[in-house]
């Protein structure tokens, strides 16, 4: 075993101990700075509730759990956190050249991708179920359905992909899909539209929706399979909200990101958005604009629209008839160009509304329904189930 | 609590150091064990009976070992370590004996309702009881009469997760002198060893690990849909990491007890520039193969009976540190592929393999990568048949372009970083004082930035 000499000089050395004065001032100093930083409640750019300290009990210390709790409190509540993450990610992304971040990838011209190397037994499964019930609502009602799957944004932008990045073949995926849906309900296939357009604002960069612009070639191309004239943009004047870092940017905090911009229309249509109690059961909670412009000053910005994703609400338009309106996030800022089509929009998200369709519709007697959902939530998504679920009311 | 939390590294750390300096030298050792004890409750005090029954009974059987009369002198160590290897066994193999005995006997024998959970450390500490045990028999060493102080050695905080497995022998000078044994160059030392320590595990270690994760691991692209090249990138970057990760967190241990004034010996010495499996064996996790030569082979009789004993003694030890590793038959058969690849070195290999210069390393480097595989064989996702197959039998799948893309710089910087040119270029560096404290301070912060980013991934190596 080897011995370190540490005494060197016969014992003396001139400089004292730097390296150890330095480590001691590191140590106590950081941990001093911790003890008196300000704690917070929310940690704004990873999009969570930081931990607070833990509750003491007697209990809680013997088995563990109140040291566990303590150190979250202690790494969430940590001084400098949002500098530490920061510099950690961009030690990452510059001196180690990642290709990818918290499940993001990297791409060129600072584009952030969700990665999708591989879709598992349970998501296929989830797949298939989620073809079938759409179909099955589809065949259930005949000639009213619309299915408009979005593709992701690296199905159009595959080049800007960080090299070799073995994706699933969401292609072929969709291809699939459309072929199976397409058999009882009218579908919408993107791709093409999209890839001609590639050179607009389709998709954000650092969020993983796409843009308001993206949203309207999608409802242009929707108007044009129902024979409607679309909302004009050259007529009225959009607003544009800047410095949006989406959730893309949350998981990576990539050090050099481009801020993305949301431009819209503002629409003066109300929404009522209400309370759930049953099935096809529901009573009005608030009426409010389309768009809550107040969520523009949050980090959470494409929240805005449609206020989120609320359970079921209902929305006046200036058009004819009405469209139920079944979704994802993707359909919040696509619904409000619809209010220039149709007198009443409804919007079902099945995260926050758990029963079948078929009850809602007849009661409210809707002439149409749109099923509106991104590859990425439709592939996964285990609430779209309800959709075909038979009523439950006699 | 690993160390690579903040919750150590801000608040246990700081507060056992300023307390351990702050008491008189005749005090350090109550203060240190009251640290160690804090530490080991840490995830509950479940465990607390059972390493305080322990360290009682063997501070008393050592005691009753030295003065006992010559006939019983032979029997009473063998019972003392047949107890603590029964505790060992119980918790970490009885269950998997029960499943061995149940699949060739057909006995349908129900499993022992133990938990999944190991008592944390326990294969290091009841190591180290053991050695001490053995030499208090043997005569090398007086038997410890400070309850306080064998405690310290048995609860020793730095070494309580992962080892090293560092003998009481090896400790006890420095732990009978409370009032010398803390000095700033040992402190200084230390804090060096703990941040390299340190980086190795939190920058280089679970950054490379991703990419083997990355195929074999939940949400993974899955080890049957990986390319030939891609399956030897993946385990390639699982060797790395096992390495950084065990090495540094050696380091962090030997560093943290250095700053409390204990000099403990390395447990690794660049193992992956070895030019043999032998000397690779010299270089990878000594504490725990000196254990097997001081406490297994040796007494065995080693090399002294002849040639077939000898075989048979180096089987032992090798199924012994293959199943050390866990209740698990693919750790055994890795031991035993040790065993193998020794005896044909011993045997005529070992003069060719000295003579050449750059075929034996990349001899070694090639069977100890193919070694981690049998290792890692029993994780989910990585069976040893599908893994030998796609890293022997040429074929398609996901090409390694964008994990050569995303984990390249990071590959090639822990490949620089198992050879011996970081310590070269510190010692340059160290030279300039001004350099020197430069980038000491910029690698700790980066540590933080890591740790605080981190998810703090425990040690590999705290599972075994």
């Amino acid at each position: 075993m080897s011995k370190v000499v540490y005494r060197k000089n016969g014992g003396r050395r001139r400089a004292g101990y730097p390296l150890l004065v330095l480590c001691a001032v590191l140590l106590f100093g950081f941990s001093l700075v911790n003890i008196v930083w300000p704690k917070r409640t929310q940690l704004e750019l990873e999009n969570r509730k930081a931990a607070q300290l833990p509750a003491f009990s007697v209990s809680a210390l013997l088995d563990g759990s109140w040291q566990s709790g303590f150190a979250r409190w202690m790494q969430d509540q940590f001084s400098l956190r949002d500098a530490a993450v920061n510099t950690q990610r961009a030690a990452d992304e510059v001196l180690f050249r990642k290709a990818e971040e918290g499940g993001i990838l990297l791409g060129k011209d600072r584009w952030m991708f969700t990665k999708l190397f591989t879709v598992d037994d349970a998501t296929r499964k989830q797949l298939a179920k989620n073809v079938q019930a759409v179909s099955e609502f589809a065949a259930n009602h005949p000639g009213k359905v619309t299915f408009l799957l979005a593709p992701s944004a690296s199905v159009i932008y595959p080049e800007e992909l960080p090299a070799g990045a073995p994706m699933v073949d969401e292609n072929a995926m969709l291809d699939d899909i459309f072929a199976k849906v397409g058999q009882s309900a009218d579908v919408i296939d993107l791709r093409g539209t999209f890839t001609d357009l590639k050179d607009e604002y389709l998709y954000f960069k650092t969020d993983h929706h796409w843009t308001p612009n993206g949203a309207y070639r999608a409802y242009e191309q929707f108007c044009s399979l129902k024979g409607l004239t679309p909302f004009d943009r050259a007529a009225h004047e959009p607003i544009t909200v800047t410095d949006f870092q989406g959730t893309h940017y949350s998981a990576t905090r990539l050090w050099n990101v481009e801020n993305d911009e949301i431009t819209y229309y503002p629409f003066d249509s109300l929404m009522t958005i209400y309370k759930i109690t049953g099935e096809a059961a529901y009573e009005p909670e608030t009426t409010e604009n389309i768009v809550n412009m107040q969520k523009f000053n949050t980090r959470d910005k494409y929240a805005a629209f449609l206020d989120g994703n609320n359970g079921y609400s209902t929305i006046e338009g200036r058009g004819t008839g009405s469209i139920l309106v079944v979704k994802d996030s993707y359909a919040n800022s696509f619904v409000p160009y619809l209010t220039e089509n149709y007198a009443k929009i409804g919007v079902v998200d099945f995260r926050n509304f758990k029963y079948g369709l078929d009850s809602t519709i007849e009661k409210e007697g809707y002439d149409e329904v749109l099923v509106l959902y991104n590859f990425q939530t439709f592939i996964a998504d285990t609430n779209l189930i309800y959709i075909s679920r038979p009523s439950t009311l006699s | 609590m690993v160390f690579n939390s903040v919750v150590f590294l801000f608040c246990f750390l700081p507060l056992s150091l300023l307390l351990y300096y702050l008491v008189p030298g005749r005090a350090k050792n109550a203060v240190l064990l009251a640290e160690s004890l804090i530490f080991y409750c840490w995830t509950g005090v479940a465990f607390l009976p059972l390493i305080a029954v322990l360290i009682a009974f063997n501070y008393l059987w050592a005691l009753l070992t030295a003065r006992a009369k010559s006939k019983l002198r032979g029997l009473l160590p063998l019972a003392a370590v047949l107890v603590n290897l029964g505790v060992l066994v119980y918790f970490k193999y009885a269950n998997f004996l029960i499943d061995t005995v149940n699949q060739v006997a057909h006995l349908g024998l129900a499993a022992l309702n133990i938990g999944t959970v190991l008592p944390l450390g326990i294969s290091y500490y009841i190591f180290k009881i053991i050695s001490y045990e053995v030499d208090v028999c043997t005569g090398k060493i007086a038997p410890e009469k400070n309850f306080i102080t064998f405690a310290v050695y048995v609860l020793f905080f730095p070494q309580l997760i992962v080892g090293p497995i560092v003998k009481y022998r090896e400790m006890a000078d420095q732990l009978h002198d409370g009032a010398n044994r803390c000095t700033p160059a040992r402190a200084e030392h230390g804090a060096e060893l703990f941040v390299f320590g340190l980086a190795k595990k939190v920058i280089l270690a679970d950054s490379i690990g991703a990419l083997w994760t990355d195929i074999i691991g939940a949400g993974g692209v899955g080890l049957a849909n990986v390319s030939t090249p891609l399956a030897w990138l993946g385990i390639i970057a699982y060797s790395l990491q096992l390495y950084f990760d065990f090495a540094g967190y050696s380091e962090m241990s030997n560093g943290l007890a250095a700053l409390l004034g204990f000099d403990c010996p390395a447990n690794f010495n660049l193992p992956y520039i070895s030019g043999s499996i032998t000397e690779f064996w010299r270089r990878w996790h000594i504490t725990l193969s000196g254990w097997f030569r001081d406490y297994i082979y040796i007494p065995l009789g080693g090399n002294r009976k002849g040639q077939a004993r000898q075989l048979l003694n180096m089987f032992l030890v090798w199924a012994a540190t293959g199943i050390w590793h866990g209740a698990s038959w693919n750790f055994i058969a890795w031991g035993l592929y040790y065993f193998v690849l020794l005896t044909i070195e011993k045997t005529f290999l070992l003069k060719y393999l000295k003579k050449g210069k750059v075929w034996p390393h990349i001899y070694t480097l090639f069977f100890v990568v193919l070694g981690w595989g049998i290792f890692t064989a029993n994780q989910p996702g990585a069976p040893l048949g599908l893994l030998l197959q796609k890293l022997f039998v040429p074929q398609g799948g996901i090409s390694p372009v964008y994990y050569l893309r995303n984990y390249g710089v990071l590959l090639v910087l822990g490949c620089v970083c198992s050879s011996a040119l970081p310590h070269w270029l510190w010692e340059k560096i160290s030279k300039n004082t001004v350099a020197k404290l430069l980038v000491f301070a910029l690698l700790t912060a980066l540590c933080v930035c890591y740790v605080v980013a981190a998810t703090n991934a425990t040690a590999l190596y705290a599972n075994f």
